[in-house]
């Protein structure tokens, strides 16, 4: 899951999975320099509210990793709660995500109708949804 | 005198049935012979059967011996076929009875044939000599017959293994089963619970000082409140209340109380949301954002 919400700064990618080339290093392929250039690549270009967004969803894997690595550690007695927690992590990385494609600057062309805000609005009532869903299922 | 001539002629006639009903069934003829396999016809023990008083001896069957028995069954003084003619086999022990057919022709001869293969395996493990009696049964009024006759010994060798049945299943209760459990399963340990919540607690100041960093736009806060104050905070209010919701109905309330007071919540927000974001989209088509 890391991997896919950073390198999604080149111009025209759509989605967020499809990792960015940099010529920046010339012909050094060194992998650590790889990563390097992507990470200042990223930094450079990516518009601000699009790295909160990014930000907010490094969160969720956090939260999500940490949920269930607690699971794997000491097993999953109140299953409900265990699915309830972390769906509401993955499905609230999974909206944000959508939001981000939305909302991205560089989409705007496949965006036409939708506006920002319309996906911002779409964005809050699927949290508060997703959240009800998952406070219920915990009981 | 008339009275006492009928009483008279009625007493003869039943005189006369209760010596006709006297006759009963019984044999005649009878003899009992045991025979080894392979010996001839005239080889082997044979003995006259008399109806009422029983052999003195008991009468050994080996285990490749035949016993033949045959007889004439009569009724009263006359040769007939009985309804049923059986020899009965008694266990005196146990009192177990196996009893076997007589083939009974219409003259009233009757043979039987007895080898070990037709005894059951209680008679063939017996110790002391089974007890062998005739019965012949019939309808009408003559009266039946049943009487021992003679022992039968039933003599095996003892070195010849004998195979014995399993006992059969009987309908009965099973013996109890006690189960044990698994155990109910329990919360791991409370520590290692805490840590885990602290860590996740502990991610967001991080995510909150990343915001921050980034600059999240909290001078736009001024600007927005001052065009459309009221859309702004009954926005971001609901939003709250929307939790707080959630969070009552995950502690005390039920889905009825808390399904009315989010419909009017979700409709407050729909409205105010639509107003504060609107009021955004101008502020990002004007380039402030």
């Amino acid at each position: 899951m890391p991997p896919k919400s950073r390198p999604a700064a080149a111009p025209a990618s759509s989605t967020p999975s499809k990792p960015a080339t940099s010529s920046k290093t010339g012909g050094s392929m060194d992998a650590q320099d790889i990563v390097l250039g992507v990470w200042n690549n990223y930094q450079k270009i990516t518009p601000q509210r699009v790295k909160l967004l990014d930000s907010f969803m490094g969160f969720l894997v956090v939260v999500a990793a940490l949920q269930f690595f607690y699971c794997l550690l000491v097993g999953n007695f109140p299953f409900n709660a265990f699915l309830s927690g972390f769906s509401a992590t993955v499905g609230q990385f999974v909206l944000t995500a959508s939001l981000r494609i939305q909302t991205n600057p560089d989409n705007k062309k496949e965006f036409e109708s939708t506006s920002p805000e319309r996906a911002f609005a779409d964005y809050v009532f699927g949290s508060l949804l997703l959240h009800f869903f998952c406070v219920n299922f915990i009981n | 005198m008339r009275l006492l001539r009928s009483l008279i002629s009625s007493l003869l006639v039943s005189g006369i049935c209760i010596v006709s009903a006297a006759s009963s069934w019984s044999f005649e003829d009878a003899t009992l012979t045991v025979q080894s396999k392979g010996a001839g016809v005239g080889a082997g023990s044979k003995e006259k059967l008399s109806p009422s008083v029983p052999l003195p001896k008991p009468v050994s069957l080996g285990a490749t011996d035949t016993l033949k028995l045959l007889l004439t069954t009569v009724d009263g003084k006359k040769a007939k076929r009985p309804h049923q003619a059986f020899l009965t086999l008694t266990d005196p022990t146990t009192s177990l009875e196996e009893s076997f057919v007589l083939n009974v022709k219409e003259s009233g001869k009757g043979k039987l044939d007895l080898t070990h293969k037709d005894l059951p395996i209680q008679f063939l493990t017996s110790s002391k000599p089974i007890s062998a009696s005739i019965v012949i049964g019939s309808f009408g009024s003559s009266s039946p017959y049943k009487s021992k006759v003679f022992d039968l010994n039933v003599s095996r060798d003892p070195n010849v293994p004998i195979v014995i049945p399993e006992k059969p299943v009987r309908y009965a209760a099973e013996k109890e089963i006690h189960h044990i459990f698994r155990a109910d399963p329990r919360s791991p340990p409370r520590i290692i619970t805490l840590v885990f919540a602290a860590g996740v607690v502990a991610a967001l100041p991080v995510l909150l000082g990343v915001w921050a960093t980034l600059g999240a736009n909290v001078n736009h806060l001024s600007k927005a409140l001052s065009s459309a104050p009221v859309s702004h905070a009954l926005f971001f209010g609901s939003i709250l209340a929307m939790e707080g919701i959630f969070f009552l109905y995950y502690t005390s309330w039920n889905l009825f109380q808390a399904l009315p007071a989010a419909t009017v919540v979700g409709s407050v927000a729909f409205l105010s949301g639509s107003r504060a974001l609107s009021e955004v989209q101008e502020r990002r088509l004007a380039g402030l954002r």
